[in-house]
């Protein structure tokens, strides 16, 4: 029980700086807000919920693969998503929502940084050095989050799609697998922009990747941890 | 097998007795609506309702009124053996719905009654009688005037509603006394009717067979006057008994003294309905009105700060512990400081329009955020209507209402408070220089002000509380010939008004059924406790007359009737189709003796013919150069409003008129 607060000084390090960096910036854009001075603006602030939550996110998956996995690691992780809590919250209180939406990109961002973890542990578990295994978890995340954007723009171009907000009905559901594109169409619908797909693509991109880590963290447990054995 | 009989009936007995000493203690509820079950469509109507309590009282009672596309709902309290009368102002639709009233108590329907209404349609003219003998002006049924077009008419016996308040007097167009003791009258109820008048509406008194008691009370000081002229409106002696007279003698005052509001209410008449509809496009301020202040963010963010702190602390070695619960509680306080937000933010927001001229009229849209289920606010306003949303409830007799859900609200209000004037003057010369003081009679600082002089916009900028400023300008009449988005687009380009002003200065433009031409235009932004209001401030300007009369283009509007529906709003302009007929009425100025006039309009394309009427000999004249020379202009002007007839096909700008003349002497100008 004591020991489940407790985290190594390089987690907890990582978890700072992911709350500095999230400080400095959101500083940055509410000082932008409040010399525009626009207090009418009703787009200003909508808008930058829908950023903010990209930015996390992205934040979120570079700075995870420097993590240490510990014991009671799941938990560790849940805090990490956690720290950047209250920064969602004051977005939320701003744009006048309800604070139950702010949950949404907290579950996305957990399970995200969860699959990123679990192939690390695989890896680990594999005895790759650490330069591959930063270089493959690079790879990974740049495929998922930044490549499928350019497929996924090939596609809206090569169909001709009419496309009118991120959750619409002529995107296929496969695209919905790339975090990026769940959490800013779920912060986008929360905003009001119309939702044609209702929580379909947080429902495949939940079930998608838990089942993935659970797969890898199944994995790992029935052979011998590579970390332990040293 | 009897006696089970025997039982059966005993309680039977016992159960209806018990029954019938319980009906005699019945709570009744009694209801009428309008003028005695006549109900004006499309405008607020008198509700009065009276509940009698039997042996039982009501605690938690509800009256609840449902209409075709309303719902009201009134907490009361009353004792037992004992009756309450309630006095509501609700909208009618139209002619097919109920007005349905239920009683409840503790959440438990008690009595409920369906009110039945006879339907008057909006644009039938309701004529107020005081009188003691009330049916000898039944005549007045048949009355048909000369230039104006006027459908039905319905007579209402104004002494079985003395009780009737600002707003339901608006219903009548206009009044008339006779064989009535004047002093009579309530307090209340005369003030409301001097109101009514001040607005620009007429009464005609009778000055002969019982001036002994008409020209008491209230109307006293028309013994030695020729005609009382009160802000917009008159108060017209006739001197014939009203009971006898001629059709022809009443049409000619009725024609002559006619105002903007008499003619805008027999034309196009006002409907609650409309106005209401078109304050939806000024909902899209409100939200962000509601929008937490930045005192919240600052609050937040400062805690973020110790946020960082907290984290820091907890780098430390053997300090992990201190790092995972702030993480935790840092979480669980800003969870707790949001759902406590409306501490900070303003749940209230108000967005109106607030005309200061004869007493302070005010419209706009509230808009409230329930923070809770069943969240309460008092909005303090005369008149209130919910966009007929279900989730809801308004209760007209506390000015409040009842949001039952975690929504934002829309609440349309309207307001007639205070009696006073605070119309501003200013004096104009021949020369056409305006000149005097204006004042900003408000305690709080008005934004981007203007003046809007008929075709003449002043710009003036920031008023400071109670600041006066002195006025000299000529009139270089920089909104001449302009349709009305020219019109709306060099105003707001003068003043350099922002979206949101604009907004709501196009609202007052079109939607207003009595605008001013001549006006002080500036904005406030006022942060209450829990309320936030943003207003847009009219304050009316007349112009102070001692010998001569002067009226600059553009300040005299025309009532525009036409023959074809049209969907669009035309203010400043008109485009006629074939065959299209377009009438203009000018409300002429009954205090002087109109020397010359002037007209110019722009025809935009087509060809136009345009007509004038000589109420002289009743016909239509066209329009040119020698029409309104010297002499000639009286054939036009003197019997009533100037009439204008607009045929063929084209666009105009609808012709401006201009004024000069003498005052009358020797009558009371108030």
């Amino acid at each position: 029980m004591n020991n489940f607060l407790e985290m190594s000084k390089k987690n907890r390090e990582l978890i700072f700086s992911y709350v500095l960096i999230n400080t400095i910036v959101l500083l940055g854009c509410f000082f932008m807000i409040i010399l525009t001075d626009n207090s009418y603006e009703e787009d200003l602030t909508g808008k930058m919920y829908l950023y903010y939550s990209i930015f996390q996110l992205i934040l979120n998956s570079i700075l995870i693969t420097l993590w240490e996995w510990e014991k009671k690691g799941f938990f560790h992780i849940a805090m990490f998503t956690l720290s950047s809590f209250p920064h969602t919250i004051l977005l939320l209180s701003v744009n006048n929502m309800s604070g139950l939406y702010g949950l949404f990109p907290l579950i996305i961002q957990y399970i995200w940084a969860m699959v990123i973890i679990s192939i690390k542990n695989m890896m680990m578990y594999k005895g790759k050095s650490d330069f591959h295994i930063q270089l493959i978890l690079k790879i990974f995340i740049c495929t998922v989050i930044i490549f499928s954007l350019i497929f996924f723009y090939y596609y809206y171009e090569y169909r001709n799609l009419v496309i009118v907000s991120i959750f619409d009905r002529r995107i296929p559901l496969v695209f919905f697998l790339n975090p990026v594109m769940t959490s800013a169409g779920t912060a986008a619908s929360q905003l009001g922009q119309p939702n044609y797909l209702g929580y379909k693509p947080l429902g495949i991109f939940c079930i998608f990747w838990i089942s993935i880590s659970f797969g890898i963290n199944i994995l790992i447990k029935h052979g011998r941890l590579c970390y332990e054995k040293k | 097998m009897k006696k089970l009989v025997g039982i059966g009936l005993l309680i039977f007995i016992i159960l209806s007795s018990w029954g019938i000493s319980y009906g005699s203690g019945e709570t009744r509820i009694t209801g009428i609506i309008g003028f005695g079950g006549k109900v004006k469509l499309k405008s607020v109507n008198p509700l009065k309702i009276t509940v009698s309590t039997g042996n039982s009282g009501i605690d938690e009672g509800i009256i609840r009124i449902e209409t075709e596309n309303r719902k009201y709902y009134e907490p009361v309290k009353i004792d037992d053996n004992s009756e309450k009368v309630y006095y509501f102002s609700i909208p009618i639709p139209d002619s097919e719905g109920k007005i349905k009233v239920t009683l409840e108590n503790k959440g438990k329907k008690i009595n409920s009654v369906e009110i039945p209404f006879e339907p008057i349609s909006e644009k039938t003219t309701v004529l107020g009688i005081l009188s003691d003998e009330p049916e000898r002006l039944n005549y007045l049924s048949q009355l048909k005037l000369n230039f104006i077009p006027m459908e039905d008419i319905e007579i209402v016996d104004l002494t079985k509603y003395l009780s009737l308040n600002e707003e339901e007097l608006e219903n009548l167009d206009m009044v008339f006394i006779e064989n009535y003791n004047s002093e009579q009258l309530p307090e209340e109820f005369g003030q409301n009717l001097i109101q009514w008048v001040k607005r620009g509406h007429n009464i005609f008194i009778g000055n002969k067979t019982y001036k002994y008691k008409t020209l008491t009370g209230i109307f006293k000081n028309l013994n030695q006057e020729e005609i009382w002229h009160l802000g917009e409106g008159n108060v017209v002696p006739v001197n014939e008994n009203l009971e006898t007279i001629s059709l022809d003698n009443i049409k000619e005052s009725i024609e002559k003294y006619a105002t903007y509001l008499n003619l805008n209410d027999l034309i196009k008449p006002e409907n609650i309905f409309n106005r209401e509809n078109e304050w939806k496009n000024m909902f899209f301020i409100g939200n962000s009105l509601l929008k937490p202040s930045y005192n919240l963010v600052y609050i937040f963010l400062s805690l973020l700060i110790v946020y960082l702190i907290f984290l820091i602390i907890g780098l430390g070695e053997k300090r992990g512990k201190i790092f995972g619960i702030s993480i935790g509680a840092f979480s669980l306080i800003f969870l707790i400081a949001f759902f406590r937000e409306n501490i900070y933010g303003s749940n209230v927001g108000k967005v109106e329009i607030k005309e200061y001229g004869e007493g302070v009229f005010s419209t706009g849209v509230a808009y409230v955020k329930g923070t809770k289920e069943n969240s309460e606010f008092q909005l303090n306003d005369g008149f209130l209507d919910g966009y007929g949303e279900d989730n809801i409830h308004v209760m007209p007799l506390n000015q409040k209402v009842l949001a039952l859900k975690k929504e934002v609200y829309h609440i349309f209000f309207q307001n007639r408070d205070e009696k006073e004037s605070y119309v501003q003057k200013l004096s104009i010369d021949e020369n056409s220089i305006v000149s005097g003081e204006i004042q900003n009679i408000l305690p709080y600082d008005l934004d981007n002000s203007f003046i809007i002089i008929g075709d003449t916009v002043i710009n003036i900028g920031t008023l400071n509380g109670k600041q006066k400023l002195d006025i000299k300008y000529r009139l270089d009449e920089n909104l001449k010939n302009t349709g009305d988005f020219n019109y709306l687009d060099k105003v707001s380009t003068a003043v350099k008004l922002d979206d949101e002003e604009k907004q709501l200065f196009e609202q007052y433009y079109y939607a207003e059924s009595n605008p001013k031409n001549c006006c002080l235009i500036g904005f406030s932004t006022i942060k209450d406790k829990d309320e936030k209001t943003y207003t847009m401030n009219v304050f009316q300007i007349d112009f102070e007359e001692k010998e001569h009369l002067n009226i600059p283009f553009g300040v005299i509007r025309p009532v525009k009737n036409y023959t074809k529906y049209s969907e669009d709003k035309y203010i400043r302009e008109y485009t006629l189709e074939e065959g299209e007929e377009l009438l203009l009425y000018y409300p002429m100025p009954v205090r002087g003796d109109i020397e010359s006039l002037n007209l110019r309009a722009k025809i935009d394309y087509g060809s136009l013919k345009i007509e004038a009427l000589n109420q002289k000999d009743k016909k239509w004249e066209e329009l040119s150069s020698q029409l309104f020379q010297s002499d000639r202009v009286k054939n036009f002007t003197e019997n009533g409003p100037l009439t204008i007839k607009i045929t063929g096909k084209g666009r105009i700008m609808l012709p401006q008129i201009s004024l000069r003349g003498k005052l009358k002497s020797g009558e009371n100008n108030e």
